[in-house]
């Protein structure tokens, strides 16, 4: 038969787990085969029939396979890499898949996610019950967990990839030993055969043999064994020559591409001196070496013309442009990009690291990209002011002036159009300067935006919003500080001739200069007429000139604490950084949990539902969210790379109140 | 002619209110026949009184009988917790400055009220003293004039218009604002005496102009209502042929002294909720007329009587109005138990032209035969079937919808229960014989066999009626 044939020398050991449950049961094959018919038909005991049936197959395919010497001279390659042709233009490698599988089982969030009513109820529902039993039918017939057959069947490693020549995709791993990868795919094998059995349905695949090598083809693909590879492919030539790669251990493939090699060289390389520094500063685990990695060939995207957006420079959003611009401006000429996933773990720190790769050379940055890069050695790095307590912080070294100068080219003619309506309108405010030539163009290269909790002390909106304050620094405070403050004056003014049409309160402005400290701020006079609970009461808008620093924030008390950090202590974002954005999540947790009634009204609306049921789902959601203690992004650049990293880091705290208790079902 | 309760069961023509004794439409229902509370009476009740009804209240309903039913339906004691939440997350939403999230609100509030009736009548009110957001765009106000509405609307009438005139929402909308000594502004007076009060050919062109004159003074400051001495023309005026220097409490108190009020109510009530037919006789409707003038305007006195009513389980009434938008679609909510996007369903009963805070005119919603053309039709019925299909999973849907003994019955009597239930009126044998064999193909999956009879059912010209 195709399976004994397949597995032909592992045929004892295969079949001796099956052997022992038939002599503790005392059954023969044939025996085991019509209890499940019985059950079968009977439409009972559905689990238990799939499990005889298996092991009835199981024990028959054992008994008649016969080994085959192996004749041919062989060299087998020991790089996943091999396998793949030069033409691949999409990779991914995992060099411990299990490691990453028990990381997210034992993960302390599993636990809370699985405790919600809604995946309860999935477990329980008829779409999971079919997985669990075709799961138990597999590690009953290996006599190993299903977790432990994915770390035996690619401990040394998962590799996938998609083929520009073919269109195929390949995915190849590597077994511990040959014998037990032949179980497991024994297994499955006999699965399928009994699903087919019992649809009353032919086998559904075919057996073949490539250079003695036994390969299995289904409808839609096939998959082979090769030594302690395996092997799947939806395309069967894409199967065979890698399977001849393998064999030969060809040099004519993926890993001896010289692009290809450089970029997973360097990874190594960043790899092993990201675990060295972090050895050095910390008592944490770097699982630098089991990290997962991928690699894109830009130029084969481009000639498949897969996802043209990509490489047109534009991105029609000048916020988006203002944030990633950059990053997406190296696209156009980068021959290949890399993404890496790796953790850092320790008794109180948890850490993702995701980071993006592209190789770039100063040269092909395009000019209308330069407000993006800094031209001068002195711009290269942007300040930061801190403050507490923060719930997101986003720090970056762009030049507005030149961004502005450049929408012509960055956007298209709507984007351009309502810019040119805004400039018109902000250009009010400025009387006789113009606002992208004169006012954005006053700014130093580098800017600052911060999102921070707030208190209320004499007002009580009911949806209550954090502060936000934008921080950049002036060429020429001198000229430019009394043309922002009376900006700002006119500002509070329009604001409240509008606020007395609507029945609110006015703005109260007012302006102090302390130790150096100049600070107008306008507070809502509020008195017993005052409408309550207006979103409005969460202005208290102040703008703050410290040195050549000017700060504009919607709260006075957020301000004040940014203009005393920056007379005291500016600092600057670390070497190669163009850009960094960080979040909270203790903080962000906080200001949803003092909107929770919103929250809870939002989400009966948006989901028809009851108020307990609201509650519940709003309750879970900020647990879930207790878990996350930070995320960051940064941009860096530096002379040969810029690269796009996230850092999630989970909390500590809340990670130890949830036990690692239970598995996958 | 008059005709008796027997003769118009016998007549084989439509009959015309005209020809209906009064005294006998507004008595209590007797009926001849041996069973006369079953299934489709309550459902009648249920389905003209209420928002939507669950099977459980159906069954009760009919267990309980007629008497039972409607004090179990007025019975608004232990709901304070639901209302305090609703009236928590209504400020909040109020809050947002978003006209159009209050409708989702509103639609929620009444989707999970278990205050249906109440609920149904505040809509009926909204529609009477109609409002709209487009214009107004004061969340606070619009939401203040809702709770307003659903405060006093089983009430006496005459508080209700009396506050509804100080509203602010109402002042905004009908331009009160603007009605000064010098320049009075009559949009309010008219609409008081036309659509709220009296109704056209109740009063003279004079009537409204001088009426007008009593409002003046009447301001919105700082988002609350304001009496203005200065701007109040304190003069005499001649209303409805008395002479004196009328103010506007004053005024509105002659208003609802005229002989018209009462029937003017009478008809809207009546029209609301047994009959879409337009010309009601003031002699059919003087019987309510008269309690009303007799109880100060008190409304739910009159609405348990017409729900007591021979009238209102005869042949003019039963089948005989047609669902509105907001009654389709929170009918089969409630029936059914949907937990869907009320934000989405706004926008759906917008297209079908009945929003909640956003009726089309000062007239509100004209109701009847309006609802329905070739495109609302088709919307009508998509929309039924998007909310079964995509409220919560379809399983729960069925399942909620009609208990499984039910589901379960021989065709033939499962198919008679269904119509029962879900129809107001019966559709022509033949039709009903083209359920059978779908209720046969689906005899052993319970859920599959309900959902398809919905699906023709919901296709159905008789669906589209209340």
């Amino acid at each position: 038969m195709a399976i004994a044939a397949l597995l032909v020398d592992e045929r004892d050991v295969g079949c001796r787990a099956v052997g022992d449950c038939q002599n503790a049961l005392g059954l023969s094959a044939k025996g085991f085969f019509m209890l499940s018919r019985f059950l079968l038909v009977q439409r009972r005991f559905l689990w238990l029939t799939y499990l005889l049936l298996g092991l009835s197959v199981n024990s028959v395919l054992a008994q008649q396979s016969k080994p085959q010497p192996t004749e041919h001279k062989e060299l087998f390659a020991q790089d996943g890499a091999q396998a793949f042709p030069e033409t691949a233009w999409a990779y991914l490698e995992i060099r411990q898949p299990l490691q990453w599988i028990e990381y997210v089982l034992e993960h302390p969030l599993r636990t809370r996610l699985e405790a919600l009513d809604q995946v309860q109820a999935y477990y329980k529902s008829s779409q999971i019950g079919p997985l669990r039993l075709v799961v138990g039918i597999l590690e009953s017939q290996v006599g190993m967990t299903w977790t432990d057959m994915i770390g035996v069947a690619s401990s040394g490693g998962l590799y996938l990839a998609v083929d520009s020549k073919t269109q195929g995709f390949l995915l190849v791993s590597r077994a511990r030993d040959g014998e037990t990868l032949s179980k497991i795919v024994k297994a499955i094998l006999s699965w399928v055969d009994l699903d087919a059995a019992n649809k009353k349905q032919p086998r559904p695949y075919e057996a073949a043999e490539h250079r003695t090598h036994r390969m299995i083809q289904f409808a839609g693909g096939s998959i082979a064994r090769v030594n302690d590879w395996f092997l799947a492919s939806n395309h069967q030539i894409l199967l065979t020559q890698s399977m001849d790669r393998l064999i030969d251990a060809s040099p004519n493939c993926l890993a001896s591409l010289p692009d290809f090699a450089k970029a997973r060289e360097a990874h190594r390389q960043m790899a092993a001196t990201n675990l060295e520094s972090k050895s050095k500063t910390s008592s944490n685990t770097v699982e630098g070496s089991n990290d997962a990695w991928a690699y894109l060939n830009l130029n084969a995207v481009r000639q498949a013309k897969i996802a043209p957006q990509l490489f047109t420079g534009r991105t029609n959003n000048p916020l988006g442009e203002l944030l990633i611009g950059g990053f997406l401006d190296s696209f156009q000429s980068a021959t290949h990009v890399t993404a890496a996933l790796r953790r850092h773990s320790g008794q109180n720190d948890d850490q993702l690291h995701f980071e993006i790769n592209v190789p770039i050379s100063e040269t092909a940055i395009t000019e209308k990209r330069h407000y993006f890069f800094a031209q001068q050695p002195s711009e290269k790095q942007s300040f930061i002011i801190n403050t507490q307590p923060v719930i997101a912080h986003l720090s970056g070294l762009r030049d507005l002036g030149a961004w502005w100068h450049a929408k012509e080219d960055l956007f298209d003619e709507d984007v351009i159009a309502q810019m040119a309506l805004a400039d018109s309108q902000f250009s009010t405010l400025f009387a006789s300067l113009d606002f992208g030539e004169d006012v954005l163009t006053a700014f130093e290269p580098g800017l600052q935006l911060i999102v921070a909790e707030q208190t209320y002390a004499d007002s009580n909106p009911d949806l209550k919003l954090p502060a936000i304050a934008f921080v950049g620094r002036l060429k020429d405070p001198n000229m430019m500080k009394r043309r922002l403050r009376i900006a700002f004056q006119s500002v509070i003014g329009f604001v409240n001739i509008q606020s007395s049409m609507e029945g609110m309160p006015p703005l109260d402005l007012m302006t102090q200069n302390i130790d150096g400290i100049e600070i107008s701020a306008a507070d809502f006079v509020l008195d017993q007429k005052s409408p309550s609970g207006v979103v409005q009461f969460n202005l208290s808008p102040a703008i703050a000139f410290v040195d050549d620093f000017v700060i504009i924030s919607s709260g006075k008390a957020l301000a004040q604490d940014l203009a005393k950090s920056a007379k005291s202590q500016p600092q600057r974002l670390s070497e190669n950084t163009n850009a960094q954005l960080s979040l909270e999540g203790p903080a962000i947790v906080r200001a949803l949990r003092m909107n929770r009634e919103t929250l809870i009204a939002q989400n009966m609306l948006e989901q028809g539902s009851k108020r307990e049921v609201a509650e519940q789902t709003i309750d879970d959601l900020l647990q879930i969210l207790d878990f996350v203690d930070r995320v960051q992004t940064q941009i860096k650049v530096d002379g040969e790379f810029i690269q796009w990293n996230f850092d999630l880091r989970w909390d500590a705290d809340n990670a130890a109140k949830a036990s690692p208790e239970g598995r996958l079902p | 002619m008059r005709i008796s309760k027997t003769l118009f069961r016998k007549s084989p023509h439509p009959l015309l209110s005209d020809d209906v004794d009064p005294i006998w439409a507004w008595s209590p229902y007797e009926s001849t026949a041996v069973d006369s509370w079953t299934h489709r009476h309550a459902g009648h009740l249920l389905r003209r009184a209420t928002l939507g009804f669950t099977w459980p209240e159906l069954e009760r309903a009919r267990q309980d009988g007629l008497s039972a039913t409607i004090d179990q339906l007025f019975d608004f004691s232990a709901n304070e917790s639901f209302d305090r939440d609703m009236d928590a997350t209504g400020k909040l939403v109020a809050a947002t400055q978003e006209p159009r999230r209050l409708s989702s609100w509103w639609l929620l509030r009444m989707a999970q009220t278990p205050n249906s009736v109440l609920e149904k009548l505040t809509l009926f009110w909204h529609g009477h003293f109609a409002t709209s957001g487009d214009k107004v765009r004061d969340n606070r106000a619009l939401y203040a004039q809702n709770e307003l509405l659903r405060d006093k609307a089983m009430g006496e009438f005459e508080p209700l218009v009396h506050a509804i005139a100080r509203d602010v929402a109402m002042l905004i909308y009908l331009d009160t604002t603007d009605n000064r000594k010098t320049r009075p502004n009559e949009n309010f007076a008219r609409e008081l005496l036309e659509l709220f009060c009296l109704g056209i050919g109740n009063y003279s062109e004079r009537d409204i102009q001088q009426l007008a004159r009593c409002f003046t003074g009447w301001e919105v400051r700082s988002g609350h209502f304001r009496f203005n001495e200065h701007q109040h023309d304190a003069g005499e005026k001649e209303l409805f042929g008395q002479r004196r220097a009328f103010d506007a409490t004053e005024a509105m108190h002659l208003v609802l002294q005229q002989p018209s009020a009462a029937r003017f109510i009478a008809k809207k009530l009546v029209r609301f909720y047994v009959t879409d037919e337009a010309d009601l006789s003031n002699e059919l409707l003087e019987p309510l007329a008269q309690q009303l003038r007799e109880q100060q305007f008190q409304i739910e006195p009159v609405l348990r009587r017409i729900f007591s009513s021979n009238y209102f389980y005869s042949e003019f009434a039963l089948g005989q109005k047609i669902r509105s938008p907001v009654e389709l679609s929170l009918n089969l909510i409630r029936m059914f138990g949907i937990a869907t996007n009320m934000d989405e369903l706004s926008g759906q009963l917008e297209i079908l032209g009945q929003l909640p805070y956003f009726p089309p005119n000062v007239k509100g919603w004209d109701g009847g035969r309006q609802w329905i053309n070739a495109a609302t039709l088709l919307a009508r019925n998509q929309l039924s079937r998007r909310l079964v299909q995509r409220g919560t999973t379809s399983a729960q849907v069925w399942s909620q919808a009609v208990p499984a003994t039910i589901a379960k019955q021989e065709s033939q009597r499962l198919v008679e229960t269904l119509l029962t239930a879900w129809l107001a009126v019966s559709p022509p044998a033949e039709i009903v014989a083209l359920m059978m064999p779908i209720a046969e193909k689906f005899r052993r999956e319970p859920e599959k066999r309900v959902a398809a009879l919905f699906e023709f059912l919901a296709c159905l010209p008789e669906f589209q009626l209340g």
